[in-house]
């Protein structure tokens, strides 16, 4: 088995033994699809919900938008083989790390990462079997491909199963 | 959109930010009764996914301090103390060997220590760029680098996949306390801040 980190604003697919791992997501938020007939799955760590003026820039790396990774997650995955309709995902993140204040710019970013990514699975029509978002604290990812299971770890809290 | 920082002024911003950053430690030096040296400051140009590795890994915990730069200019600053020398701190500033790590005396005093290095550091450079440059209340949180870094990443990311960092480590001599300062300005704000500061002539060196 194999530990494949997933860092921020990339796109990770993984087989059969792997665990794909998002480490330190704060606002952030981690996105895993699995293919259960297939044992392949993939993990985005996506920051952003979309691009704020539609003008891609050259060389940009478009997989930190929610409306771009999502498509692009299922694209890998039945670019190996996976079918779409025995897709599911689990998200966590989208956290505010930050007490800014009411109104404060970029206080929101978490929740509206986590709407963003949901609206994108529903657009694909991919079913979301359960998610541990929002909240202040940051958490660390970890998706067994083999089980689907998705642990979710925080500095002060336990450690949780998706 | 960093085409134009050449290597003399790359010079002349390291300089700034040795000159802000030199105030920031006497302030830090003065509170903890501790003598705090300084690193040279480093001004990295980074694809943002590494900003997590330059702060020692993401899963890490810190304390970490948010401000937005306000006034004549707009930018990030943000501190990160790893949660040894954050407590460290505190207790120092509070004279208290029984502190607790997360008790709301402890948080409040250390938003009030990243206030009081953050205006140091700012009052400096903006006295020698001629702008005025004020700290935004300090958002304060103990959690993993990663997380606390994100936001900052997230905010540079929507104009730049590149970063310009500019990192400074606060080193005790014993070790017990170390910190590090980032200060991420806007590209708009770099320019100005550039400007003004060519125009009053370049920078001496902290006393």
């Amino acid at each position: 088995m194999s530990r494949i980190a997933v860092g921020i604003a990339d796109l990770r697919t993984g087989g059969p033994g792997d665990v794909l791992a998002a480490v330190g997501l704060g606002s952030c938020v981690a996105v895993a699809i699995r293919d259960r007939a297939r044992l392949r799955g993939s993990l985005a760590h996506i920051m952003l919900p979309q691009q704020i003026d539609g003008l891609r820039r050259v060389g940009e790396n478009m997989n930190k938008y929610a409306d771009v990774a999502v498509p692009e997650a299922i694209r890998a995955l039945e670019y190996i083989g996976c079918y779409r309709a025995d897709m599911e995902a689990k998200i966590a993140g989208g956290a505010s790390i930050f007490d800014l204040g009411r109104g404060a710019e970029g206080g929101d970013i978490g929740r509206r990462n986590v709407e963003a990514v949901i609206r994108a699975l529903e657009e694909q029509g991919i079913p979301l079997l359960c998610s541990d978002v929002g909240g202040r604290e940051g958490r660390t990812v970890e998706f067994s491909i083999d089980t689907g299971e998705m642990t979710v770890k925080t500095v002060r809290g336990a450690r949780k199963t998706l | 959109m960093y085409e134009h920082i050449d290597e003399s002024r790359l010079d002349i911003l390291r300089e700034i930010c040795s000159i802000g950053a030199g105030h920031a430690a006497t302030a830090l030096s003065q509170l903890t009764g501790r003598r705090i040296d300084l690193e040279v400051p480093r001004v990295l140009f980074t694809k943002v996914e590494e900003v997590p590795r330059i702060a020692g890994g993401a899963e890490t915990v810190v304390d970490g301090l948010y401000f937005r730069i306000l006034g004549d200019a707009s930018g990030v600053i943000l501190m990160i103390f790893p949660e040894e020398s954050g407590r460290e701190i505190v207790r120092l500033v509070l004279g208290n060997k029984e502190a607790m790590p997360e008790d709301a005396l402890s948080i409040s005093a250390m938003r009030e220590i990243g206030n009081i290095l953050t205006s140091a550091f700012l009052s400096a450079i903006g006295q020698l760029a001629g702008l005025s440059l004020i700290p935004s209340v300090p958002g304060y949180a103990r959690d993993m680098a990663g997380s606390i870094l994100d936001l900052v990443l997230i905010e540079l990311s929507r104009l730049e996949d590149t970063a310009l960092v500019i990192e400074t480590v606060f080193r005790e001599a014993g070790e017990g306390i170390r910190g590090h300062f980032f200060l991420l300005p806007d590209p708009h704000t770099l320019e100005a801040t550039l400007k003004a500061a060519e125009r009053a002539g370049s920078p001496k060196g902290p006393a």
